[in-house]
């Protein structure tokens, strides 16, 4: 898998490069508007993602010269304006995602994989970890071959988590993404830590291999 | 008062002064010019009379007055005095039926012989009573003519000079500052409302502009913000992954992110607000508040439920409104959460949805907030420094958007109350 990272802040696009090629990701970089063109001409990706405010360029003139060139890449806008109307001129334009800064690295690989996922339309979705089956479009899991009846927001949890494999996930990241930004100030830890404490239940009960680790004082892991 | 007619009140009390003391002196002038006049035409007529006298020497025996206005009677010999003595008297005057006042000149000439004779000459003069009161009369009627023209003048002439104050003033009324309002243009003859105009809008420009350049300044230092504060919480994130570090350690990196967490949704509240007062959320449909309430409140039941707070929704009629479909959520949402947030366990919060009004009432601390501050920016009645302090300032400058009406009462539990505008 093959990404594309144009972003001007260097220190971003090292963090973001470093995270992804943990997942074995092969990352490129580009730096402003001319040098994001010349790799874009160059080389296929699987995703890109795109700042809209780069040196000598925008980012969503970008984004219709990959489409121009009928590219099937997967592309997210990051941007540090949290502009509807660049949110929506965006996924107009045929972005896939639009990420607003500052966001999560959890939240960062969420997006890129659902993005690649449905940019492939390749059927067979389903994710798969040890003996957990998950399928995103059904919105249905099974341990081993029995199905696991989950709620919306267990449901959510758990895509997270699997989505998100040996990775540390930060619980205002894990709140946000299932509650919206509803829990975004109070109780935080308490309130992600008695829902998380459902799940695992729920997931022992039914003898799914995964392992869902509290890290003291940030949050979550799973291996 | 107006101004119009404060100025007539001064006017005309003055008036009443002022033309009473005028009339006085004219009446004294006046009097003194006539006298003057018949007392030069006596002596005017003494002179004549006293040259007929000489030639016509049976003109000295008239001691009667008769047609003639005037008596000589011959006086025994003696020393007299030949000075003229002026004097006022009344006589009855048959064409009149009444006394009137007589002027009489008095004075002593001797004839060639030099016998001396007394010579008296009169004259009707003014009657001053009636001058009196005819002057009195004109002048009742001066004064009122005077009020009444100052009246026309002020109420005609003065209404058509006011009217670009008026506009001026009208225009300082519907100043708002953010909105980008053009003032109305004042055609005026008077220089001085011109200036005041010219003026007032230099001063809203200049106020215009500084207003915007603040906005600017919180858009774009929150914007600038994102990106280190990305980099930061990133940065974070990826070293505890990457590093094996004690429980402590993580603890501390724990405390950092959150608050950096913090100071993000701090970043995102200012943003928003921003957005709001500079109108950047203009799409508008018909919200039903109703459906709106209970689907928010389905969003919420997590965190109620957790927290044990009892969520309920009184629907007493259906309440429509169009505005901005993300601003009609942040004002309930923001309003929920509050509720929430300032709650205790075993708590309550109540929706009571009325045709034109929402209340939205919680449990919480056992006494009154100060509603003249709860909805400023950063103010916290807690010292939670899980709030960012911006919840209610959001729900207020949505408001101020739509001209709904907010307001907070206390009787027992903590009641927010959102009046929407009558269609």
């Amino acid at each position: 898998m093959k990404i594309l990272i144009i972003e001007d802040e260097a220190g971003l696009r090292e963090v973001i490069q470093q995270s992804l090629e943990k997942e074995k990701y092969i990352v490129e970089t580009a730096y402003d508007y001319i040098s994001g063109f010349d790799k874009l001409g160059a080389y296929d990706y699987d995703c890109i993602l795109i700042d809209i405010m780069l040196p000598n360029g925008n980012g969503l003139d970008l984004l219709q010269e990959i489409k121009r060139q009928k590219k099937q890449s997967a592309v997210i806008i990051i941007s540090a304006k949290d502009a509807v109307d660049d949110k929506v001129k965006g996924l107009d334009l045929g972005a896939d995602d639009y990420l607003s800064k500052p966001f999560h690295l959890s939240e960062l690989h969420a997006r890129i994989k659902s993005a690649i996922r449905r940019n492939n339309h390749n059927g067979d979705n389903l994710i798969v970890w040890k003996n957990v089956t998950l399928s995103p479009e059904q919105r249905t899991v099974s341990i081993a071959t029995k199905e696991l009846v989950l709620n919306r927001k267990e449901f959510d949890l758990l895509y997270y988590f699997i989505i998100n494999p040996n990775r540390l996930i930060n619980k205002t990241a894990i709140a946000e993404y299932v509650w919206g930004d509803h829990t975004d100030q109070a109780d935080n830890l308490d309130f992600v830590y008695s829902q998380i404490k459902n799940l695992r239940k729920k997931l022992k009960e039914s003898n799914a291999e995964i392992d869902i680790q509290a890290v003291y004082g940030i949050g979550y892991k799973m291996n | 008062m107006k101004l119009q007619n404060y100025t007539l009140r001064y006017l005309a009390l003055t008036l009443l002064v002022v033309i009473p003391i005028w009339a006085g002196i004219f009446y004294v002038l006046i009097l003194d010019e006539v006298y003057d006049n018949i007392d030069d035409d006596l002596k005017n007529s003494k002179i004549i009379i006293i040259r007929h006298a000489f030639a016509d020497k049976k003109l000295l025996n008239s001691p009667e007055f008769g047609i003639n206005k005037f008596t000589i009677k011959p006086l025994p010999k003696g020393n007299y005095s030949f000075k003229d003595e002026f004097s006022t008297s009344k006589e009855f005057m048959e064409y009149d039926n009444d006394n009137e006042p007589i002027r009489t000149l008095k004075t002593v000439f001797n004839d060639d012989k030099g016998n001396s004779y007394e010579l008296i000459i009169k004259a009707s003069i003014v009657e001053e009573d009636e001058l009196l009161e005819d002057l009195f009369l004109a002048l009742i009627g001066l004064y009122v003519m005077l009020v009444i023209s100052i009246l026309a003048v002020n109420h005609l002439l003065l209404q058509k000079i006011w009217k670009s104050f008026h506009t001026i003033l009208d225009n300082l009324k519907e100043i708002k500052l953010g909105t980008g309002n053009k003032l109305k243009p004042i055609h005026s003859p008077i220089d001085e409302f011109n200036i005041l105009a010219k003026e007032v809008e230099r001063m809203h420009n200049r106020n215009e502009s500084i207003y915007s350049s603040q906005k600017q300044f919180i858009e774009n230092a929150s914007h600038e913000l994102q990106t280190p504060l990305a980099i930061s919480i990133n940065k974070l994130e990826l070293f505890a992954e990457n590093t094996i570090l004690s429980d402590e350690q993580m603890m501390e990196i724990g405390k950092i992110t959150d608050t950096l967490n913090r100071l993000t949704r701090l970043n995102k509240s200012l943003l928003m607000l921003s957005k709001i007062e500079n109108q950047q959320f203009s799409e508008e449909e018909n919200i039903n508040f109703n459906e709106l309430i209970l689907l928010l409140i389905e969003d919420y039941t997590d965190l109620a439920d957790f927290k044990k707070v009892k969520i309920s929704v009184t629907e007493n009629d259906s309440l429509h409104f169009i505005m901005n479909k993300g601003l009609a959520i942040a004002l309930i949402s923001n309003l929920l959460k509050n509720a929430l947030i300032h709650n205790h366990h075993d708590g309550f919060v109540n929706f009571i949805i009325n045709k034109n009004d929402i209340t939205i009432s919680n449990s919480g601390i056992d006494f009154p907030l100060n509603s003249e501050v709860i909805f400023s920016r950063f103010y916290r009645h807690t010292t939670t420094n899980e709030s960012t302090g911006l919840g209610l300032s959001i729900v207020k400058s949505i408001i101020n958007n739509y001209s709904i009406v907010v307001e907070y009462l206390y009787s027992n539990k903590h009641q927010f109350k959102i009046i929407f505008p009558k269609k």
